[in-house]
C-alpha cells in the first residue's frame, strides 16, 4: 500500500489511506464495536498528532475517522509530513490493536491490507466509495 | 511509536500475590480493589505502583475526596517500598477532590483522559472509584462512565486499578463489576483467635487465578501475602540416593542406610520423653559433621536451648557462633501458621539448612481445630524440607493416655517417618526407649530399643541389629577351645566348641566365676582376646580375685589383651547390654567372653523378656566369632532336677551345672555336664575343688573317672 502510494498528491495520498484505514476500520469495528474502536483511534490520533501536528485535523468518532478536515488543510508543501504522519497512523493503529486482541485480528487485518485495490487517480475517484478488496469482495460473494 | 507487548504480565512486587494470578496480573486489565476502610486497599495498591514505576513506566495515581494526597504520601513514607525519588517523575498524584465537588462525570472523564494522554502510563489508579457512585445522577449514568472509562483506560493498554469501600451488595448489583476484568476482595476479621487480614482474588478475566482467600500482613515492607498452599508445592525431585547419618549414638544402626535426604519425620512422644534433645543433638550431630541446621522453637527460647545442650556437655554456642546452628524462637502466642510458613521456608532456604527441626509441631498447629487442615500444613512443612533437601524432625506432643503416634492423629500420614519415644515406669526409676515406627524407603530395624540422656547426649541400645537378622553360623564340633579348667576338657568331648555359648549354673559361691576366669585366662595363652563383664562385682574385685587364684587377667589388662568391666544394675538396664558387648567385641576383637551373673541383674525382668535377650546375646556372639560363657546363679544349693531356674538351656550350646554334693560330713562341690552341642560328652558327676589356679576337675562321683583317653581330640583344637 505504502509503495502504491509513493508518488501521489496529498490530496490523493489522503484518499488511498482513507481508504486503507476504513478497511481496516470496518474489519475491527466487527469484532471490537464503536466505543472500544473510537478508543483506540483517539489514542493513535493523538500519538500521530504530537509528532506530525498536521494530523491534527484528523478526528475520530464513532462511525469512522473523519479525514475531511484534514484533506482541507494539507497544502502541497506538506505532503512528507503527511505521508510520514498517516504512514504512522496506520502502524500505530495496528500495533495497538495487536496488543490489545494479543495479535488475534492481526492477520485478518493485514490480508484486508494487503488485497486492497487502489483507485488510480481518476478525476472523480476521490468521491467514490472505498474500493472493497479482492478477498472482501470474494467473501461478500460467497455468502450472497 | 508504541512498541509490540512482550510480557504479558504485571509483576505486583507484593510478596506472592503474583502466584495467585499464577504468573503476575495481567497487563491492561481493569481491576476492582474492593474492601472496607483500614483493610489495606491503598497499601497495595501504593506497592504495585511504586514496584513497577519508572520513567518508562509511568503511573497515574487519581485521588479521589476519600484520603488527601499529602496525608497518604506521609503515610506512605514509612514503607521500604516508598521511594520519594519517583514521584512526579515517575509517579504523578492527581487529586480529583476539587472537580468532584464543582463537575460532572463527563467532566471528571474528560480530565481523566486528558491526563492519561499527557502523562501515557503502564499505571493508572483511582482511589476511590466509588466517590463516583455519589456523583452519578443514575445508575446508567454511572456504568456509562465507568464502562467508557474503563475502554479508554484500556485502549491506552494501562493496568488499571479502580479501589472502593464495595460490600456484598456492590458485588450483585453495581455494573461495575461486570465492565472490569479483576475483581480484589481484601478484608479483615478475627481468625483462631488472631486478627488477620485476607486478600481473594474473586475475577480476573483470562486468567487460572486462585479463587480461595489468603492470609496477608503488612508489615514496614510492606505487604506479604501467605499462600502456602500455592507457593508451598512440593517440587519433583526425583529419587534421592542420599541418606543422612543423624550421627547420635546407635540410632544410625537403627536406621539402616540412613534417613533420605528430603524426608520428614515425626519425633512422637509425651511430655519429657526427651524430644527436644533429640532435636538438638541431630542438630548438633550434624552441625559436628559440617551440616547447617535450623530448629523452630515455640516454647523454648533460644538461651534455654544453650542451656539444655550445655548441659549435656556440647558446644553449641560455638556451632551457633560459627553459624552451623540457627535458633529461631516464635513464641507460642505469637504464631500465625501461613505468615510463619513462609518465615520457615525463607529461613531455611537462607541458611541453606540441611538439617531442620520443630520443635514441637503440635503447638505450632495448636490453634487448628481441623485436623485435615493440620495435615496440609504438616504437609507444607514437610514440602519445605523436601525442596531444600533436607532431612526434617518434627517433635509431637502425643496426648497422655491415648494410642495415637501423633497430636493430632493425621500428622504421620504424611511424613515419611515417625520415631516415638516414649517412658515406662520400672521398679523404682523411669525408663526411656525408642522405636522406629515408620521410615519410608529403608529398612530400619523394628521394635522398642533402650534409651538414655546423660552427659554427651542420647544413647541407644539397639536390641538386636542388622547382623541378627540373619542366622547365626553353625558349630563346628570340631574346631574347640580349650577351656583352662584341668579335667573340664576331657570331660567335655575335648574342649568348648569354637562359637559356642556355655551356660555355667551354680548355687552361690560355688566358683562359677573361678570357672570364667580361668577360661578368660586360657584363651590368653593361645593370643585371644578376653572380655570378662561382672554383673556382680566390682571389676577390682574380679581382678583382685584372678590374682589370688593365678591367673595373669592383670598383666593382659596392661596389655590390653583383656577386658574386666562391671555393669552395674543401677547404670545399665538389661535391654541396653547387648549393644554395649557388641561395641566392646567390636572394639577389642574379643575371642571369649564370660558374663558374669546374669540371672542377679536380669532378676527383675520378667522371664521372657529374659529369654529373649538370652536368645539375642547368643545370637550376637555366634555372629561376632566369640566363644561365650554366661553364669547364672541356681536357687537351689544342691542337684536337682531343674537344670536353671529360668528354662533357659535351650539357647546353650553346652550347660555345666556345678552343685553341691551332700555327704555326712560336709557340702562337697560338683560339677556335670548336662549338654553338648556337635559333640558327645561324660554325663557323669565330678567332684572338683578349687586351689592355685582355680578349679581342677577330680574323680566321678561314682568313682569312676570319666574315658578321657578315647573322647580326647587334642589336635583339633582350634587354640
Amino acid at each position: 500500500m505504502v509503495r502504491a502510494a509513493k508518488d501521489l498528491p496529498p490530496e490523493r495520498l489522503i484518499q488511498a489511506f482513507e481508504q486503507g484505514f476504513g478497511a481496516l476500520w470496518r474489519r475491527a469495528h466487527q469484532t471490537l464495536g464503536d466505543v472500544t474502536l473510537t478508543a483506540i483511534a483517539d489514542r493513535v490520533i493523538f500519538n500521530a498528532a504530537e509528532r506530525y501536528p498536521v494530523l491534527a485535523a484528523l478526528r475520530s468518532e464513532m462511525t469512522a475517522l473523519q479525514w475531511q478536515e484534514l484533506r482541507d488543510s494539507v497544502g502541497s508543501t506538506q505532503r512528507d509530513d503527511v505521508a510520514a504522519g498517516i504512514r504512522f497512523v496506520l502502524v500505530e493503529f495496528l500495533t495497538v490493536l495487536g496488543n490489545l486482541t494479543a495479535n488475534i485480528l492481526s492477520p485478518s487485518l493485514h490480508t484486508e491490507l494487503a488485497n486492497l485495490v487502489f483507485d488510480n487517480g481518476s478525476p472523480d475517484a476521490k468521491n467514490r466509495p472505498p474500493q472493497r478488496s479482492n478477498a472482501v469482495r470474494k467473501s461478500e460473494n460467497a455468502k450472497s | 511509536m508504541t512498541k509490540k507487548t512482550a510480557n504479558v504480565r504485571l509483576e505486583t512486587g507484593v510478596r506472592n500475590l503474583d502466584a495467585l494470578f499464577t504468573d503476575g496480573l495481567p497487563k491492561g486489565s481493569a481491576t476492582i480493589i474492593a474492601g472496607p476502610p483500614g483493610s489495606g486497599k491503598t497499601i497495595l495498591t501504593q506497592q504495585i505502583c511504586f514496584q513497577n514505576a519508572s520513567p518508562k513506566n509511568r503511573v497515574v495515581y487519581f485521588s479521589t475526596l476519600s484520603e488527601p494526597t499529602a496525608k497518604t504520601l506521609r503515610y506512605l513514607k514509612r514503607f521500604t517500598f516508598f521511594d520519594a525519588k519517583k514521584l512526579d517523575e515517575s509517579i504523578k498524584f492527581v487529586d480529583l477532590g476539587v472537580l468532584l465537588r464543582t463537575k460532572g462525570l463527563s467532566d471528571l472523564f474528560k480530565l481523566i483522559m486528558e491526563t492519561v494522554k499527557q502523562v501515557k502510563p503502564t499505571i493508572v489508579v483511582i482511589d476511590s472509584f466509588k466517590a463516583f457512585d455519589d456523583l452519578a445522577k443514575s445508575a446508567e449514568e454511572l456504568r456509562k462512565f465507568g464502562y467508557e472509562l474503563a475502554v479508554n483506560l484500556m485502549a491506552w493498554e494501562t493496568t488499571t486499578f479502580l479501589l472502593g469501600e464495595y460490600g456484598e451488595q456492590d458485588l450483585r448489583s453495581n455494573p461495575l463489576f461486570s465492565i472490569v476484568d479483576g475483581l480484589m476482595i481484601v478484608s479483615q476479621r478475627e481468625e483462631s483467635g488472631e486478627h488477620q487480614r485476607f486478600i481473594q482474588v474473586v475475577k480476573m478475566r483470562g486468567v487460572d487465578h486462585s479463587r480461595e482467600e489468603h492470609a496477608f500482613v503488612i508489615t514496614s515492607n510492606g505487604i506479604e501475602v501467605f499462600a502456602p498452599r500455592l507457593t508451598l508445592q512440593r517440587e519433583n525431585q526425583g529419587p534421592t540416593t542420599k541418606r543422612c547419618k543423624t550421627g547420635i549414638s546407635k540410632l544410625d544402626d537403627l536406621l539402616g542406610e540412613g534417613i533420605p535426604y528430603g524426608s520428614s519425620l515425626l519425633i512422637g512422644g509425651v511430655a519429657g520423653t526427651g524430644k527436644t534433645i533429640f532435636l538438638l543433638e541431630f542438630l548438633y550431630r550434624g552441625a559436628q559433621a559440617g551440616e547447617k541446621g535450623i530448629i523452630f522453637t515455640f516454647e523454648e527460647t533460644e538461651e534455654r536451648l544453650r542451656a539444655a545442650a550445655d548441659g549435656l556437655g556440647w558446644d553449641f554456642d560455638k556451632e551457633i557462633a560459627r553459624g552451623m546452628i540457627e535458633v529461631v524462637f516464635i513464641p507460642q502466642p505469637n504464631i500465625m501458621v501461613e505468615v510463619h510458613l513462609l518465615m520457615m521456608k525463607d529461613r531455611v532456604e537462607a541458611a541453606k539448612a540441611v538439617r531442620v527441626a520443630v520443635d514441637s509441631v503440635s503447638v505450632f498447629l495448636h490453634k487448628i481445630k481441623d485436623p485435615q487442615i493440620a495435615r496440609e500444613k504438616t504437609f507444607q512443612l514437610a514440602s519445605i524440607v523436601q525442596n531444600n533437601q533436607a532431612v526434617g524432625l518434627f517433635a509431637t506432643d502425643i496426648p497422655y493416655g491415648t494410642n495415637q503416634i501423633s497430636r493430632f492423629g493425621v500428622e504421620e500420614t504424611v511424613v515419611d517417618g515417625v520415631i516415638l519415644l516414649s517412658s515406662t515406669q520400672e521398679i523404682m526409676e523411669r525408663q526411656r526407649y525408642l522405636e522406629v515406627y515408620k521410615l519410608r524407603n529403608t529398612a530400619h530395624l523394628k521394635g522398642r530399643h533402650s534409651l538414655a540422656i546423660g552427659k554427651g547426649g542420647i544413647t541407644i541400645f539397639p536390641r538386636y541389629n542388622l547382623e541378627e537378622l540373619r542366622e547365626p553360623p553353625s558349630l563346628e564340633p570340631t574346631s574347640r577351645l580349650a577351656s583352662g579348667i584341668p579335667g573340664f576338657d576331657d570331660i567335655c568331648d575335648g574342649g568348648l566348641a569354637e562359637r559356642s555359648v556355655t551356660l555355667v549354673s551354680g548355687s552361690a559361691g560355688i566358683g562359677k566365676s573361678t570357672f570364667g576366669l580361668q577360661f578368660i585366662a586360657e584363651g590368653l595363652k593361645h593370643k585371644q582376646p578376653g572380655l570378662y563383664v561382672s554383673l556382680e562385682e566390682g571389676s577390682a574385685q574380679i581382678v583382685k580375685t584372678a590374682t589370688g587364684l593365678g591367673l595373669p587377667l592383670k598383666e593382659a589388662i596392661h596389655k590390653g589383651t583383656c577386658e574386666v568391666i562391671y555393669l552395674s544394675r543401677e547404670q545399665v538396664r538389661a535391654s541396653q547390654f547387648l549393644a554395649i558387648l557388641a561395641d566392646k567385641i567390636k572394639a577389642k576383637k574379643i575371642r571369649r567372653l564370660v558374663l558374669d551373673g546374669v540371672s542377679h541383674v536380669l532378676g527383675d525382668e520378667r522371664s521372657e523378656d529374659l529369654r529373649q535377650l538370652l536368645f539375642a546375646l547368643v545370637a550376637r556372639f555366634k555372629i561376632l566369632g566369640v566363644t561365650s560363657m554366661i553364669t547364672l546363679e541356681a536357687n537351689s544349693m544342691y542337684a536337682t532336677g531343674t537344670i536353671t531356674d529360668h528354662g533357659f538351656s535351650r539357647i546353650a550350646d553346652n550347660i555345666v551345672m556345678l552343685r553341691y554334693m551332700r555327704s555326712l560330713a560336709e557340702d562337697i562341690p560338683s560339677l556335670a555336664v548336662v549338654k553338648t552341642r556337635g559333640g558327645a560328652h561324660d554325663r557323669g558327676t565330678h567332684f572338683f575343688s578349687i586351689g592355685k589356679g582355680g578349679i581342677r576337675v577330680g574323680e566321678r562321683v561314682d568313682g569312676v573317672l570319666a574315658p578321657t583317653n578315647k573322647k580326647r581330640r587334642p589336635d583339633k583344637r582350634a587354640n
